[in-house]
């Protein structure tokens, strides 16, 4: 019965290897086909440069965004109440279904990656192929060579393997934000807020580093940023794609911190995901119903801005009024989107008791925060 | 067997189901109870779709939550789910990844009802896909049948063709408990019924002990009477209706209460008339809706 549900459902999703696929060869193909394959080596003596290829951005972004799609539409049966009432009853345990949904999903995204990235490495690899080794060439009447690069097409491989590493990770974490909702809207704010909050949930420290002196914007600290989430990964294949990369790179070590953090997180999600059973039918369709700790997410969300909200409180503010008063204004700013997203959340711009008394907590520790953090500023100002 | 011991379901402050025991067997059993009594509530917890809160439930014997319990009960509501764009064929196949389906049955009750194959269900009306699903449950091989409503839509004939092969899965074994505001539907179908108020069982009877309690009278009055006429008699007044000149009313007792009437308040004629059976559920919820706010 099982195997009769998957061959179903892979067919059903069968439309979104083409979507997913065209999206990304689309993307990333273009990025191929546009790439350098040659570059221009001054003077008359030809060189080799070791080098630039395609940004492998184009694919990494697209495939991070795609996880989040992906996750709405394995979590998609829990939303209405007629398929819950169907898939509900049926007779397997809870987490089997989801199981079986969570994987199929996987691998849509996976053979969309591949076909995408086989595509890619073709035309890359056929315009490299036809470029000659050097060509001289002419301009404003000054001999220039254009010379092939030396490009590294292990690079390719490189860039996959950690592409589908970090994509079945954050599938993984996706699945897991998307399945704390019963409702659509509810799992889309789980997916933005998930990944907002695990992506800040460090910026608030590492923004002290920055703004205390420490600015290395393409350093360690940088790179911590985004420890979790789709931005490190990111950031990796960013780096990936620059030339001269190599495993002595200053930044690499924090490459690899940031791959094992967002690599263990998936995993620590793919557990819950599959081990985890679903909660039963009556949460279906119905906002922020799955359990009570579901109805904190909001608060938990601002507790997460109200972090870097805080921080602001150190941004320079003695000897320019309107940077002094930048921190306050984001402040204020952040008070009407909190309270804006709790109505919307609620559909209600009455805040229930619990709500408020999160809301003044929050609001309240981010207001001493960013307190703390400008006589801290003050303080370090005129020590130095 | 299915077997509901003290189960109560709360969403938020109400109970929607509340300390309800009641016992399904093999046959036909009508679920009755007006709208928001619990009627689809009880069956979605049956049917492990909701846990209740107190109380369990078994099926044969087996939990209903577990899997073994739940491939031995179906629930067909009334808004059953079809994937998108599908055609009979294709609800058919999404069916059969999650339950036991008999297709050969299944196609041969689409033949019956003469249903075309190839169309989207989407364009169907609601009284065809209800008996596409009708058909499907039907088809299901597990031994208990939950029915929601299952009448909604139907022309007469229809009905007529679907009561005749839920007799047939009926006589083959299988308990079968069917919702319905159609009672007339339900008529000569059902051998029991279950009255469900505010959640909880208030009457369960054979089908042919049904209304016993309750006599309808029509009478004439040489002046108009009220209610409290009625009850001042030290009757059980169920219901009360005025049609012109001609007064109907049912009491609980028997037929000897005219003679107490005829005595009383003089009527130029009174004549017991037997109750319809769709009257005699609605006086059964009505009297249970009226238990239930004296016990509030």
């Amino acid at each position: 019965m099982l195997k009769h549900y998957c061959i179903w459902q892979l067919k059903k999703w069968l439309p979104l290897l083409g979507i997913f696929g065209g999206a990304l060869t689309l993307v990333f193909g273009y990025t191929c086909l546009e790439a350098a394959t040659a570059t221009i080596a001054s003077g008359s003596g030809a060189y080799a440069t070791y080098g630039y290829g395609p940004s492998f951005l184009a694919i990494f972004i697209p495939a991070m965004l795609l996880t989040f799609v992906m996750a709405v539409f394995v979590y998609a049966y829990r939303t209405s109440r007629q398929s819950v009432d169907t898939y509900y009853q049926a007779a397997y345990k809870s987490t089997t279904i989801k199981r079986a949904r969570t994987l199929i999903g996987l691998g849509i995204l996976l053979a969309s990656i591949t076909i995408a990235f086989i595509i890619g490495f073709a035309i890359y690899g056929i315009r490299y192929l036809s470029t000659p080794l050097t060509r001289e060439v002419t301009m404003h009447g000054n001999p220039y060579t254009y010379v092939r690069i030396d490009y590294n097409f292990g690079l390719f491989g490189v860039a996959y393997l950690l592409l589908l590493l970090f994509v079945t990770a954050e599938y993984f974490i996706n699945c897991f934000l998307a399945s704390l909702g019963s409702y659509v809207f509810d799992q889309i704010c789980l997916l933005l807020f998930g990944n907002i909050f695990l992506s800040l949930c460090i910026l608030g420290p590492a923004l002290y580093i920055i703004t205390v002196g420490h600015i290395q914007v393409a350093g360690a600290e940088f790179s911590l940023l985004y420890g979790f989430g789709p931005i490190g990964p990111c950031i990796l294949s960013y780096f990936i794609s620059l030339p001269g990369f190599s495993a002595d790179y200053e930044i690499f070590p924090h490459l690899v911190g940031t791959s094992v953090l967002t690599v263990s997180l998936g995993i620590i999600c793919t557990i819950a995901n599959f081990f985890i059973g679903d909660p039963t039918g009556e949460t279906a369709n119905v906002r922020g119903a799955r359990n009570k700790t579901i109805g904190l997410i909001p608060h938990g969300a601002a507790l997460a801005i109200g972090l870097v909200v805080g921080c602001c409180g150190l941004l320079p503010n003695s000897t320019n009024y309107v940077l002094s008063a930048l921190p306050w204004f984001i402040y204020g700013i952040f008070g009407i989107g909190y309270y804006g997203f709790l109505a919307l959340w609620r559909h209600s711009f009455k805040p229930s008791k619990e709500d408020l008394i999160c809301f003044l907590s929050v609001y309240g520790a981010t207001l001493l925060l960013m307190i703390a953090c400008t006589i801290s500023w003050q303080g370090g100002a005129y020590l130095a | 067997m299915i077997h509901v011991h003290d189960v109560t379901k709360r969403f938020g402050d109400l109970a929607a189901v509340d300390r309800l025991s009641v016992n399904f067997g093999q046959g036909i059993t009508g679920l009755v109870g007006q709208n928001g009594a619990g009627k689809s509530t009880l069956f979605r917890v049956i049917a492990g779709i909701y846990k209740s809160d107190e109380g369990t439930v078994d099926i044969d014997g087996k939990p209903n939550l577990e899997p073994e319990g739940k491939a031995d009960v179906f629930f067909l509501s009334d808004d059953p789910y079809a994937p998108h764009g599908a055609n009979i064929e294709g609800v058919l196949d999404f069916y059969q990844g999650l339950f036991d389906i008999d297709a050969e049955r299944f196609h041969a009750l689409i033949a019956k009802f003469g249903l075309p194959l190839g169309k989207s269900i989407g364009t169907f009306s609601k009284g065809m896909k209800r008996q596409v699903f009708i058909a499907l449950a039907l088809s299901v091989n597990a031994n208990h049948l939950l029915l929601d409503e299952a009448f909604d839509g139907l022309d007469p004939l229809v009905v007529d063709m679907i009561k005749n092969e839920i007799i047939d899965a009926s006589t083959s074994g299988k308990t079968i408990v069917i919702s319905s505001h159609n009672i007339f539907a339900l008529q000569k179908l059902v051998d029991r019924f279950v009255v469900v108020a505010n959640g909880r069982v208030s009457k369960e009877e054979e089908a042919e002990g049904m209304g016993a309690e309750f006599v309808k009278f029509q009478a004439a009055f040489p002046a108009p009477i009220t209610e409290k006429d009625i009850e001042g008699l030290g009757f059980e007044l169920v219901s009360f209706h005025v049609v012109g000149s001609v007064t109907h009313f049912v009491i609980l007792g028997g037929k000897e209460s005219a003679q107490t009437i005829k005595e009383s308040l003089k009527p130029l004629f009174i004549e017991p008339v037997p109750l319809e059976p769709d009257e005699v559920v609605a006086l059964e919820m009505l009297l249970a809706k009226k238990g239930g706010s004296d016990n509030a």
